[in-house]
């Protein structure tokens, strides 16, 4: 069961320009197009949710769970994923320029050899 | 935790001025991280409330409800805790440097490794609390009124 449902989440991104989001579980949420520039997702609980799309631009997700999730066409530039787990995450077209993704576990992740993760 | 949702508890650390939450349940709550720098508290029930890593900078917990509170890690530099309850709560490696303690309880806490410089403890209950690895001087450990089994920090037993 998530903390929020996608339309209270809307209106916590709306209200705030650095989303304060650490640990929140969002586990099987649809957060198709969603926009989580500069979002604090800190160990935040991202398992199966559906992130195509999403603006994740230097959000920080230093140890978050990003299990099974959709992240096809994201924009993850300088997202710091630091000891994240993406096992089993859909990375297809994917923008990781810049993004840091020390220690994460891409165990089984798709990641498309011709994404822009080159400067 | 009676009083908030986890929606509005999100909400309420997205707010764009410092929080006022005098006398408010956030009994239990998940805080993890939270900034709270300058939050009003006073009065809170905060018991078993998880706030590891939160930031608690010249935050006011005057007479707040700690007890059993995890606050590992927990950055408290400057912060109002005048006769806060903080019985058997977690304070391991939080940073405590110039906050003030007087008359606060924390009984069976545990301090090992916190940062408790120029922290003012006048008046309070160390009883059964670890002080392990703290850099509190004597002196100012002293100014304890209860020190009944207290780890002081080179780890002796106060006698």
């Amino acid at each position: 069961m998530s903390d929020l449902s996608r339309e209270e989440l809307i209106k916590i991104l709306a209200i705030s320009d650095h989303p304060r989001l650490s640990g929140v579980n969002l586990e099987g949420l649809d957060l198709r197009n969603l926009n989580f520039a500069f979002a604090d997702l800190t160990r935040a609980n991202l398992s199966n949710t559906n992130l195509s799309g999403a603006y994740l631009r230097s959000s920080r997700m230093e140890e978050a769970i990003l299990e099974n999730a959709n992240l096809t066409g994201a924009n993850l530039k300088e997202a710091n994923l630091k000891s994240a787990n993406l096992h089993n995450a859909n990375l297809t077209g994917a923008n990781l320029t810049d993004a840091i993704l020390f220690g994460a576990n891409l165990d089984s992740a798709k990641i498309d050899p011709n994404a822009g993760y080159q400067r | 935790m009676a009083e908030f949702t986890r929606f509005e508890i999100f909400q309420l650390l997205n707010g764009n001025k410092p929080l006022w939450l005098g006398k408010v349940d956030l009994s239990e709550a998940d805080l993890r991280g939270a900034i709270l720098h300058g939050a009003v508290l006073t009065g809170a029930n905060l018991q078993k409330a998880q706030l590891q890593g939160a930031d608690l900078v010249g935050a006011n917990l005057g007479g707040a409800n700690l007890q059993d509170a995890n606050l590992v890690g927990a950055d408290l530099r400057k912060a109002y805790l005048r006769g806060t309850d903080l019985r058997r709560a977690d304070l391991h490696e939080a940073n405590l440097a110039e906050a003030d303690l007087t008359d606060v309880n924390l009984s069976d806490s545990n301090l090992l490794d916190a940062n408790l410089g120029a922290a003012d403890l006048t008046n309070a209950n160390l009883s059964n609390a670890n002080l392990t690895g703290t850099n509190a001087p004597d002196h100012k450990i002293l100014r304890a009124k209860s020190l009944f089994g207290t780890v002081m920090p080179d780890g002796t037993i106060h006698e």
